[in-house]
């Protein structure tokens, strides 16, 4: 019998983590998502945030009742400025009071992790956060040592545009692998996926000479198989793979470039926005990204 | 607006709007503060079913009623407030003149927003005016408004008043010449040749525009589907709800025509009525698909806009006034390249 969960607080950028919490996070599933009335959803389908087919999850404004409903709180990933930032806390503190097992995927300071740890023990609850992979130290004064090449086949899974549902595409990926019995292993900025068990690490934040971090990426990807032997590494690119015009820079793909110099990928997943399906577009894009990235 | 037909409006806004990510609500006139319960409860409203989003607070207002009651109200709500303020005295007073008295209102407004700035300094700074220039009027007088530091030291946009049809705000000469003379010491900047200080405020606040203009011309070819530039996505970028619930695209276009009407807070978006505003291409297809100025139309629903109905004849005319300045940011860019390329080859010490 599955622990029930319940997520909160809900909003677009969430859905891939409530879909694919089934079969990515073992031995729970979410039952109960909360999200505040003003976000426009509550008693309907979260599906409707997006306009999308109803996804079998109903949103209920009621925080209380519904971490009191399960056993387990998953805290959703809000960053500070995110007015929903303060919902989180509140349901994280509430969760703590209630003596549940929590996963929080909320973005806190080391200092409010120890505090809320603190509480979650005098009350018994469980509190787990989602912590960060770290890239090896930048020991890499020779540039002429060989960059490792994976075993594994590697795939990238990018965005052409911001929020063209990149990270649903990868938590669906490692599902997919997962019920296909093939080893995945994920890499992605995302702190859901520390929750399922992959690797929560930003590749695209460069520190240090750019020739150094593709070293260092590359031994990051080497110690990973190493470890964990996948079949399979699915990497999500956490920036868009090009500028959008001449306002909308993004970081003009240099990150996701730089990410595809240390490990190389097999095949790339790019997710744009709908209705660009002319030869005539995709032709140079595929063209460049081919050479770009290998 | 009743505060039943407000509330009904902020509940609409709130059940359409789940995926903005900034909800936007602003109060215009008439002159909107006249209302100012009206507006202080629909903020109320609004702020307890918009729970937990960042919802934002606008309205533009002629400045005369800025009480301390209504300033630290807006200060509080962090409303975007835009003041119009036409130029100096003299110009302002022209047509900005209280009903009871046919008093200009020109140094209530300054007074208002010295006030204003006295008692919200931050705040202060964050307010805009908005000019409607009349082309009757002197380019150089408008311009000296900006002579009193304080108004110089707000954000300011500036529009030129409708003139189509109407011989009394045709340009006079004096506005012709002065305002012609600014856009060549802009042209200059824009060549690297003088600095922003030299320009006008009015040709400051110009800038942007232009280079956005200019931009055009760097976009690459059109793909086999296509439409011109001009009209906004009704009901997208903006919804406008009068006083009887009616909905209209904007706050500029007129509430008393039939083609603006794109629903209402009772039948809810007329799709049909939104799809003709956004496809007034359609009216001169044929005209359209050979124009060679097709991708910087800036041509929008309101100009086309004849009695009520979507007319082609005024869609044409209004190609017209278009691609005149079309034509004319094709004078400037034609301009600015040789300006650099003249001083590329008095760098390599060449004759041009």
């Amino acid at each position: 019998m599955k622990k029930r969960v319940c997520a909160v607080p809900f909003s677009a950028e969430d859905i891939p983590v409530i879909l694919n919490a089934k079969t990515l996070l073992d031995g729970y599933a979410v039952h109960t998502v909360v999200t505040p009335k003003g976000i426009g959803i509550d008693g309907r389908d979260i599906g409707h945030i997006e306009n999308r087919a109803p996804l079998g999850f109903t949103a209920s404004s009621d925080m209380e009742t519904g971490i009191q409903q399960c056993e387990a709180t998953l805290i959703l990933g809000r960053v500070f400025q995110d007015p929903l930032y303060v919902f989180a806390v509140k349901a994280l503190e509430y969760a703590i009071t209630q003596k549940k097992i929590i996963f929080c995927l909320l973005r806190l300071s080391e200092e409010e992790k120890e505090k809320y740890a603190k509480a979650a023990m005098e009350h018994g609850a469980s509190l787990w956060f989602a912590r960060q992979d770290a890239l090896p130290p930048d020991v890499y004064v020779e540039t002429s040592e060989m960059l490792y090449k994976p075993h594994a086949n590697v795939v990238f899974i990018g965005e052409l545009v911001e929020k063209t549902q990149g990270y649903e595409v990868f938590c669906n990926l490692l599902s997919a692998c997962k019920r296909a019995g093939l080893k995945a292993t994920g890499i992605s900025a995302e702190p859901a996926t520390a929750l399922f068990g992959h690797h929560m690490i930003d590749l695209s934040q460069m520190e240090g000479n750019p020739a150094g971090h593709v070293f260092r990426v590359n031994q990051y990807i080497r110690e990973l198989e190493k470890q964990e032997h996948p079949e399979l590494i699915l990497i999500h690119l956490s920036k868009p793979m090009m500028r959008f015009d001449e306002r909308v820079l993004y970081d003009l793909g240099v990150s996701a470039y730089m990410i595809s110099q240390a490990v190389t990928p097999g095949y790339m997943i790019i997710c744009s926005p709908f209705g660009f399906f002319e030869d005539a577009f995709w032709k140079p894009i595929s063209e460049s990204f081919e050479v770009k990235f290998g | 607006m009743s505060l039943e037909m407000g509330k009904k409006a902020i509940d609409f806004f709130h059940a359409h709007s789940i995926d903005t990510a900034l909800p936007y609500l602003a109060f215009y006139g008439g002159e909107p503060l006249l209302n100012f319960n009206m507006i202080k409860q629909s903020v109320a409203y609004a702020k307890q079913v918009f729970e937990w989003r960042s919802i934002s607070f606008g309205t533009t207002t002629n400045g005369t009623l800025l009480t301390d009651e209504i300033v630290d109200f807006l200060v509080q709500n962090n409303f975007r407030l835009t003041i119009s303020l036409d130029g100096p005295q003299a110009i302002h007073d022209q047509s900005r003149v209280f009903g009871a008295n046919e008093k200009g209102s020109y140094n209530i407004v300054v007074k208002n927003i010295e006030r204003l700035m006295r008692r919200h300094p931050e705040y202060g700074k964050k307010i805009r005016i908005n000019t409607v220039i009349n082309p009757q009027n002197s380019y150089d007088e408008i311009n000296s408004m900006f002579e009193d530091s304080k108004i110089a030291a707000l954000d300011s946009l500036h529009t030129i008043v409708e003139t189509e049809n109407d011989d009394s705000m045709r340009p006079t000469d004096t506005y012709l010449n002065e305002s012609l003379y600014n856009g060549f010491l802009m042209l200059l900047h824009l060549a690297g040749e003088i600095p922003e200080e030299s320009l006008t405020r009015l040709s400051k606040d110009e800038i942007a525009g232009t280079k956005k203009s200019l931009e055009k011309f760097e976009r690459g070819r059109l793909g086999s589907i296509a439409a011109p530039g001009g009209p906004c996505i009704p009901g997208k970028n903006k919804l406008f709800v009068d006083c009887s619930g009616n909905f209209y695209p904007c706050e500029r276009v007129s509430e008393g025509s039939e083609c603006m009407r794109i629903g209402s807070l009772d039948t809810g978006l007329d799709m049909r009525q939104a799809d003709a505003l956004l496809n007034i291409a359609r009216l001169t297809e044929d005209q359209c698909k050979n124009c060679w100025a097709f991708s910087h139309c800036n041509i929008c629903a309101k100009q086309v806009d004849e009695n009520g109905k979507l007319s082609a004849a005024k869609k044409l005319e209004a190609c017209k006034r278009t691609k005149k300045v079309v034509f004319s940011n094709i004078d400037t860019k034609v301009a600015l390249f040789e300006l650099n390329r003249f001083r590329a080859t008095q760098a390599r010490g060449q004759r041009v």
